[in-house]
């Protein structure tokens, strides 16, 4: 009965924020004081893919790239350097695990002004790259932190196994490290793409109004007070965290699966 | 002063009950080996009798109060885990102190307690020490020092030693033995180490798939066994069937005295070490051909093929080669004859 | 900060492949992170060669310190990031310790718990938006039930002096975050500490006070300092649901960066730059903190 009524709580805590989205990208007419809309329809939908709102799709994909690439080189710079931190142990490894972690506490704010003066001179501003830099500084840090704990929880032994079994250093990469690692590896790719999913703020900074990714162009929907569309793309902004969640649950279920005795 | 008494004791996991119709009783200041292979159900025991897990049947009687109502902290059993377990947060004076706070004890009462237990299990000079900065040993002594320092009238004991190398294992075996002398706690004591089983305790339990097969002292349950199952359990599987007629055991052409009725079904059993290798034929001999060696160090295992079986006979010193025909000789004052199976008259 | 990382796990490695491994990712984020807040600390201090204005030295400091609005700005942002962090961290203690026995067991709860943890921020406040304003779900089911007569007659829950929008988002957001941080040090080691504290004789309450609590409490910290420095220095959100004045510190800095008078933008810096010297001065306190707790354990 308490189990019950704690899941209600939760079920109902997690989903609620989403109900008014929904109401509102499909609603035509809603006046107050009424409760639910009164008419229906999809014009708010059909915005998001026809001419006029050709730019939702290309903040759609600029968003996306963005993240992609990110997320590619958090996890080509992340990987070793949470293998080097979760594994060994060296002199003045504290303080240099706290000098990696500072820029996950601390907020990016000062960071993009004061690089934006510099990208500008470099001739990074406004430019795809200058943009990737700066989601980087922010998800770079966080990738490390979480692969820091897969490497930790990591039993090297495996590698050294797979070495005296006769594979080589690719080999054991591809066929040892990467299967043993790859949830977690997984979770910390995730994490990474929706950092910069989500980046507004710096994002307007480096980008400075060229680069329109979706939170970009929400922030204006808003200030338009088109509540409709503002509705839609919002849902629309969250999709690949729900979809991504989707697949982590299902990957986890089979783990569980796996996992009981 | 303390007493343990289990009658019927069945405790489920789920639905399975994992340990059933248990009966065993632990006298005051009696250490009682509860010896079993991994899996037999003595952490099951322990936990239940601690109060936490509960048993489904049957009573668990603590000083005759019966306490299967009671939760943990009002049962008069202290558990000490397999692990340490030692309260990160807390240094090592402030993890013995742990039960003597929670009761309500403290200034100098609970110091001086502290102070006396800590001389007993070793660990003077360690009380400001922080827990992770022990070795493994010092670990295990401060758990067994935070449990006795409550005065429990059970202390339970979980494969305390099993994490502990060699020496430690048996320094703190060693230790335990100590304890239980000068405080005359009484202790239920789980292992699947047979020799730990023998040299902590004054009686032993074996436990095999969740119920208890014998009950006796060490020389007992080893050269007594109650059924092949515990003789297996002590490495003594030499077995030889046959019958019980007027007083005599006679099977596969070895005969021995016995006080047994008769019995159709009967078995006798033999150890290894017990069996020799002979010149020559005689009573109470088998022909046989060496079928294995293996060197093992303080001794030698022979495997020997013979007309009634395979016998595994253990020797002192390496002797007999591989397809050597040999003479095993079975001294008839070393048989030991199980009791009658049911049916079997 | 984290108790892990202080034991050792008992390898070692050569230098060189610990360059090799560790060196692109530290120089990126020195690169980022270090350059950035120095670059900007030269800006705002009208270093020469960077600077747009006139003001050199710690002007830009003194003028925005000197701002009679400082203070508001500074108070109405510690309000925003302490209540709402205090009102977080203890919804997730109460649920963690709900869930304790359970979560590891419940996808559903996993999966639920998971989902404003991965949702952006500023969808959340869109949606509260939505739900909280004058005209909001809110404000038409109060008129539904005969509460509420009109959108200027429900109170004011966005854009209002007291943030409740805004606290609400980061309630909604953070508390999963707490939570499955203590949930991950509960599960690994809480219930077996708790069976040693039972028969050690320590009553349900004794447990949560002397066990439960003392193994949750550097997690808890750690996750409540996270969320406190997120917080104190978010923009969208405070932008989208704050009021007009005053600001939180984060608008203030943007807006006056973004000024069309070029000469304000090294304020912007220099107000950013005292956000991060805020959340350096409080991640300082916390270790502080943790380090004489343990020190006064450990001396008892």
């Amino acid at each position: 009965m308490r189990r019950r009524l704690l899941l209600t709580a939760v079920l109902v805590g997690a989903i609620l924020p989403f109900l008014p989205l929904l109401l509102w990208s499909f609603a035509e007419r809603w006046f107050y004081p009424a409760l639910f809309p009164e008419g229906w329809g999809l014009r708010a939908w059909s915005y998001l893919v026809d001419t006029a709102g050709r730019q939702i799709i290309d903040g759609l994909v600029a968003s996306f790239t963005l993240a992609l690439a990110t997320t590619a080189l958090s996890l080509l710079l992340g990987i070793p350097a949470g293998r080097a931190l979760g594994l060994y142990d060296f002199a003045g490894k504290r303080l240099l695990s706290l000098l990696l972690l500072l820029p996950i506490i601390v907020p990016p704010l000062a960071v993009a002004m004061g690089l934006h003066r510099w990208f500008l001179q470099l001739g990074l501003a406004e430019t795809f790259f200058g943009v990737v830099l700066i989601h980087l500084s922010v998800c770079l840090p966080y990738t490390i932190f979480v692969l820091q704990g897969v490497f930790r929880d990591y039993n090297p032994d495996f590698e050294a196994q797979a070495r005296s079994l006769g594979a080589g250093p690719l080999a054991v990469f591809w066929r040892v490290t990467l299967p043993l690692t790859l949830p977690g590896i997984a979770v910390a790719a995730l994490f990474s793409f929706l950092l910069s999913w989500s980046q507004y703020l710096s994002t307007l900074i480096i980008g400075g109004g060229r680069t329109l990714t979706l939170p970009i162009l929400l922030f204006a929907l808003i200030d338009s007070g088109d509540r409709p569309v503002a509705a839609a793309v919002s849902l629309l902004f969250v999709l690949p965290a729900l979809l991504a969640l989707l697949a982590g649950a299902q990957a986890l279920g089979r783990g569980n699966i796996e996992g009981v005795r | 002063m303390g007493e343990l008494e289990l009658r019927r004791l069945t405790v489920s996991y789920g639905e399975r009950p994992v340990v059933a119709g248990l009966d065993l009783r632990v006298a005051d200041g009696e250490i009682v080996a509860l010896l079993g292979p991994s899996g037999a159900g003595k952490s099951t025991i322990l936990k239940a009798v601690a109060g936490l897990l509960p048993a489904s049947v049957g009573e668990i009687r603590i000083n005759h109060q019966l306490v299967n109502q009671l939760p943990a902290e009002r049962r008069d059993a202290v558990l000490l885990f397999q692990k340490p377990l030692l309260f990160p947060f807390l240094d090592v004076a402030g993890n013995i102190a742990f039960g003597l706070k929670m009761a309500g004890i403290g200034g100098r009462q609970a110091a001086a307690r502290i102070a006396a237990i800590m001389a007993i299990t070793g660990l003077d000079g360690l009380a400001r020490r922080r827990v992770h900065q022990l070795s493994g040993g010092q670990q295990q002594r401060v758990a067994l020092a935070r449990g006795l320092v409550l005065a429990p009238s059970i202390l339970l004991l979980d494969e305390p030693l099993s994490s502990l190398d060699a020496e430690l294992r048996q320094q703190m075996r060693e230790l335990i033995g100590r304890v239980q002398r000068e405080t005359g706690t009484t202790m239920l004591f789980v292992t699947h180490d047979q020799s730990e089983a023998f040299a902590v305790s004054d009686r032993v339990a074996l436990l095999l798939a969740g119920s208890l097969r014998q009950t006796g002292s060490a020389e007992e349950l080893f050269y007594h066994p109650a059924d092949r199952e515990v003789a297996r359990f002590f490495g003594g599987g030499n077995f030889i069937d046959g019958r019980i007629v007027g007083g005599t055991f006679a099977g596969a052409s070895l005969r021995c005295p016995t006080a047994r009725s008769d019995c159709a079904t009967a078995t006798a059993v033999i150890r290894p070490e017990e069996l020799r290798l002979v010149e020559s034929g005689g009573d109470n001999c088998l022909d046989g051909v060496v079928e294995t060696v293996s060197f093992e160090g303080a001794n030698s295992r022979l495997q020997i093929a013979t007309a009634a079986g395979t016998f595994t006979l253990l020797a002192v010193r390496p002797e007999g080669r591989v397809g050597q025909p040999v003479v095993l000789h079975f001294p008839p004052e070393r048989l030991h004859i199980f009791p009658c199976p049911e049916g079997g008259r | 900060m984290d108790p892990a990382t202080s034991a050792g796990t008992g390898r070692s490695c050569p230098v060189r492949r610990l360059l090799l491994l560790l060196g692109p990712a530290l120089f990126l984020i020195l690169l980022l992170f270090g350059g950035g807040l120095l670059l900007g600390l030269f800006q705002a201090l009208g270093y020469p060669p960077l600077s747009a204005g006139s003001t050199s030295g710690l002007g830009h400091f003194q003028q925005v310190l000197g701002d009679a609005d400082f203070p508001r700005s500074l108070g109405l942002t510690l309000y925003i990031a302490g209540t709402s962090t205090v009102v977080a961290a203890l919804l997730s203690l109460v649920l963690a310790l709900a869930l304790v026995n359970w979560a590891a067991r419940s996808r559903l709860i996993h999966f639920l718990l998971q989902i404003p943890l991965a949702v952006p921020h500023l969808v959340i406040a869109i949606s509260l938006l939505l739900i909280l304003s004058p005209s909001g779900l809110l404000s038409r089911l109060g008129s539904a039930l005969g509460l509420v007569g009109s959108p200027a007659a429900f109170p004011l829950l966005v854009n209002d002096p007291f943030g409740v929008a805004i606290l609400a988002t980061y309630i909604w957001k953070e508390i999963p975050f707490i939570t499955f941080m203590l949930l991950a040090v509960l599960k690994n080691i809480g219930s077996e500490l708790a069976e040693v504290g039972a028969t050690l004789k320590a009553s349900r309450r004794q447990r949560f006070l002397h066990i439960t609590l003392p193994i949750i409490a550097p997690s808890l910290g750690a996750a409540s300092l996270i969320v406190f420095a997120y917080a104190f220095g978010a923009f969208e959100v405070p932008y989208l649901l704050g009021q007009t004045y005053p600001l939180t510190l984060p608008v203030w800095a943007y807006k006056s960066y973004s000024d069309i008078d070029l000469l304000s933008r090294p304020e912007g810096i220099a107000i950013s730059l005292l956000i991060t010297g805020t959340v350096l001065l409080a991640v300082l306190l916390a270790e502080l903190l943790l380090h004489s707790s343990r020190r006064r354990e450990g001396g008892r």
